[in-house]
């Protein structure tokens, strides 16, 4: 079995079917972009594997650790290791990021049975990273997202992933409001998790990321199922030619 | 420290003349006490808004000491209990200031209060305020003369630890021209088993130029019946910050008023309250823009639990002449529990064209995408809630000036919103 292995998944908003019977297995080591048109249904997949109370579960099973994590709640999968870098962060009014971050990072420690950090010492982590993503230290104090740019909370979702060192991660557009500069930062967070212990998803409407972050598989969620998967050449061919050619191919197959 | 001991006394004519008697007071607040005694049956009952109340203010002893010490009046903390003054201390005041029980202020200072007592809170208001004034014993009053800087904050503690009596905290505070103070006035007491009737009027005088910050901090047991009437008359260029934070009492309606009564006035209003189980909270304020260029900001935020009721009220006026005033108003409230319920009533009286006003008002649960944002992180949702809630308070937490304060109502009120945790 993969190390996340979504089977047949099938997910309801309000009584409509989003997700009719996703099935996508991601093991660590591996990126993995998922791409697809305007609510084709990328961000429910995510929500979906998050655990957001507003997405109904219809039918299918999410293994992740050796459990099927659709029982679990949204807190128990990310203290597992499962960790969703937000389309849309929300910005939460007087909670500051360094304590935020702190009592996030110290949740995950303490579901590992390590030992949780201390402010003094937990503030040293976060200069560092914050560092790394050149992000100014003066964020740590700001209430979390409040009145930050597009860009400016993106990169606070992938200093939350680069503290909390999850096993898989699942970037929603990570790349949407980021000028050059800070694409390639992010790019280069991202790439210096993934490895032995990390597996990523991302989903991109553009290979403008995937230039730097480059999948080892690409996926095509259209009409809430996968229906093509391929190499780092899928995204390109997509770039280049849109959906179009891809909704009449699989119209053609199906009424061959 | 000396058991003091206390009488308890019917609140009639009798009572009244042996509380002038042993607190020895001059002829024109015996006067007053007599007026403000024989007004009472006319003057009306301040209801609660939304939780009818059938309070018989007889039904309740007041208190009258034996005797009280005299204090010095030259250090930065004041306590009294039950009215009587029983300890000061802390640091040493600068010359000329004074923080005083009445009793002992009398004595030292009765032409100054004689001429600032029950000017800013009128004594026939309503029933509440005229018991006040007739049967008050104790109280405090703090003096800043001209120019002169308090760098330590000023923290005054009242008291209540007897049950089955009305009970009369005063405060008066006066910062005369260019001053500058923070005082913490401390409010409370255990909970005990037969209830209790508190009457609280604070007086605060901001001079010109002054610079007042004043937090009242009220947690009296929730035996507790408590009314409250506060005013500021400020003056030319004064600045003021004033803060209620409501943590106790089962039912408590608190009037707030500022008068801003000369040009360049700023005032910083906040408020913040706490309600569990089933007690009431209500706010009266006013925000009175008498002069122009004066400038008053309002927040008044407030965290309910159970089935807890807050009613706010909210009245901006702004008089004909006073020209470029700003006024803002805002009160919100976080509601943990579908049972809890938080009314606010907004109200403008606007006579002038050249003026800035907002007001707002919103209330609701705890938002579910936030819940799920930080749950997302690994926060537990208790954790997460937790979180939020706090962060919801933050606004007008930072804005209250010492440090020990805050962290005292910090947990204060986690005892009351999370007391599993
Ligand atoms: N909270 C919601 N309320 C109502 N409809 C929703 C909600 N979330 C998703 N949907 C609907 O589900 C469908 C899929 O939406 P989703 O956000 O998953 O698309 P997406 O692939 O992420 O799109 P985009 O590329 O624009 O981000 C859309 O038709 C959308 O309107
Ligand atoms: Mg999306």
């Amino acid at each position: 079995m993969a190390d996340l292995e979504i089977r047949d998944l099938r997910v309801a908003v309000e009584g409509n079917e989003i997700l009719k019977g996703v099935n996508l297995a991601v093991n660590k080591g591996e990126i993995h972009a998922l791409m697809g048109p305007n609510g084709s249904g990328k961000s429910t997949l995510a929500y979906a594997l998050m655990g957001h109370p507003f997405y109904e579960i219809t039918g299918g099973e999410v293994w992740f650790k050796g459990q099927n994590i659709l029982e679990l709640e949204p807190d128990e999968r990310a203290r597992l290791g499962l960790f969703l870098a937000f389309q849309y962060p929300q910005e939460i009014p007087g909670v500051t990021v360094s304590k935020f971050l702190r009592a996030a990072v110290n949740a995950r420690r303490q579901a590992m049975g390590l030992e949780p950090y201390g402010p003094y010492e937990f503030g040293l982590i976060l200069n560092e990273k914050m560092e790394r993503l050149r992000i100014d230290p003066s964020f740590a104090f700001r209430a979390l997202n409040e009145g930050f740019s597009g860009g400016e909370k993106k990169r606070m979702e992938i200093l939350q992933m680069s503290l909390l060192e999850p096993e898989m991660a699942v970037l929603d557009e990570t790349d949407s409001g980021l000028d050059i500069d800070a694409l390639r930062i992010v790019a280069d967070g991202v790439n210096s998790l993934v490895g032995p212990n990390m597996g990523v998803l991302v989903i991109t409407h553009y290979q403008r990321l995937l230039n730097y972050i480059q999948p080892h598989f690409v996926h095509v969620l259209m009409d809430g199922r996968i229906v093509r998967s391929g190499g780092p050449e899928l995204a390109l061919e997509l770039e280049a030619r849109g959906y179009d050619w891809l909704r009449a191919e699989l119209e053609s197959t199906a009424t061959a | 420290m000396a058991e003091l001991t206390l009488q308890k006394r019917a609140p009639e004519a009798e009572a009244l003349r042996a509380l002038s008697e042993r607190l020895g007071d001059p002829d024109w607040l015996r006067r007053l006490r007599r007026q403000a005694f024989e007004a009472l049956d006319g003057l009306p009952f301040p209801q609660p808004r939304s939780r009818r109340l059938d309070l018989d203010w007889r039904a309740f002893e007041v208190l009258l000491p034996e005797e009280a010490p005299r204090m010095e009046g030259r250090r930065a903390r004041l306590q009294l209990r039950n009215g009587v003054p029983v300890a000061e201390g802390g640091a040493e005041l600068p010359e000329g200031v004074v923080v005083l029980d009445l009793e002992t202020a009398l004595e030292r200072m009765p032409d100054l209060l004689e001429r600032y007592l029950h000017q800013a809170v009128r004594f026939d208001t309503d029933q509440m305020t005229a018991l006040n004034a007739a049967f008050r014993m104790g109280g405090v009053i703090i003096y800043v003369p001209e120019g002169v800087e308090v760098s330590e904050p000023i923290v005054l503690q009242q008291e209540l630890t007897e049950s089955g009596v009305a009970f009369f905290p005063y405060t008066l505070l006066i910062a005369a021209p260019g001053s500058r103070l923070t005082v913490i006035d401390e409010l409370g007491g255990p909970t005990l088993d037969r209830p209790a009737l508190t009457s609280g009027v604070v007086e605060l005088y901001a001079e010109s130029g002054s610079v007042v910050q004043y937090v009242a901090v009220q947690r009296w047991g929730s035996h507790v019946v408590d009314f409250t009437t506060r005013a500021l008359h400020a003056r030319r260029d004064a600045a003021v910050r004033w803060v209620n934070v409501s943590l106790g009492a089962r039912l408590s309606r608190a009037v707030i008023r500022a008068h801003l009564l000369e040009p360049g006035v700023a005032a910083d209003l906040l408020g913040l309250y706490i309600v569990d189980g089933d007690r009431y909270i209500e706010h009266d304020t006013l925000q009175d823009h008498i002069a122009p260029h004066t400038t008053s900001d309002l927040l008044y935020k407030g965290v309910l639990r159970d089935s807890a009721l807050s009613v706010y009220s909210g009245l901006i006026r702004v008089h004909h002449g006073a020209q470029r005033s700003n006024a803002y108003q805002a009160n919100r409230n976080l509601l943990l529990s579908r049972q809890a319920r938080a009314d606010s009533i907004p109200m403008l009286e606007i006579e002038a064209n050249d003026v800035r006003c907002t007001h707002g008002a919103s209330l609701g649960p705890v938002d579910e995408e936030h819940l799920f944002y930080l749950m997302a992180r690994g926060l537990s949702r208790s954790e997460a809630e937790h979180l939020i809630v706090l962060g919801f308070l933050q606004e007008v937490l930072e804005r209250i000036p010492v440090e020990r304060v805050r962290e005292e109502i910090l947990e204060d009120l986690e005892a009351i919103l999370f007391p599993a945790g």
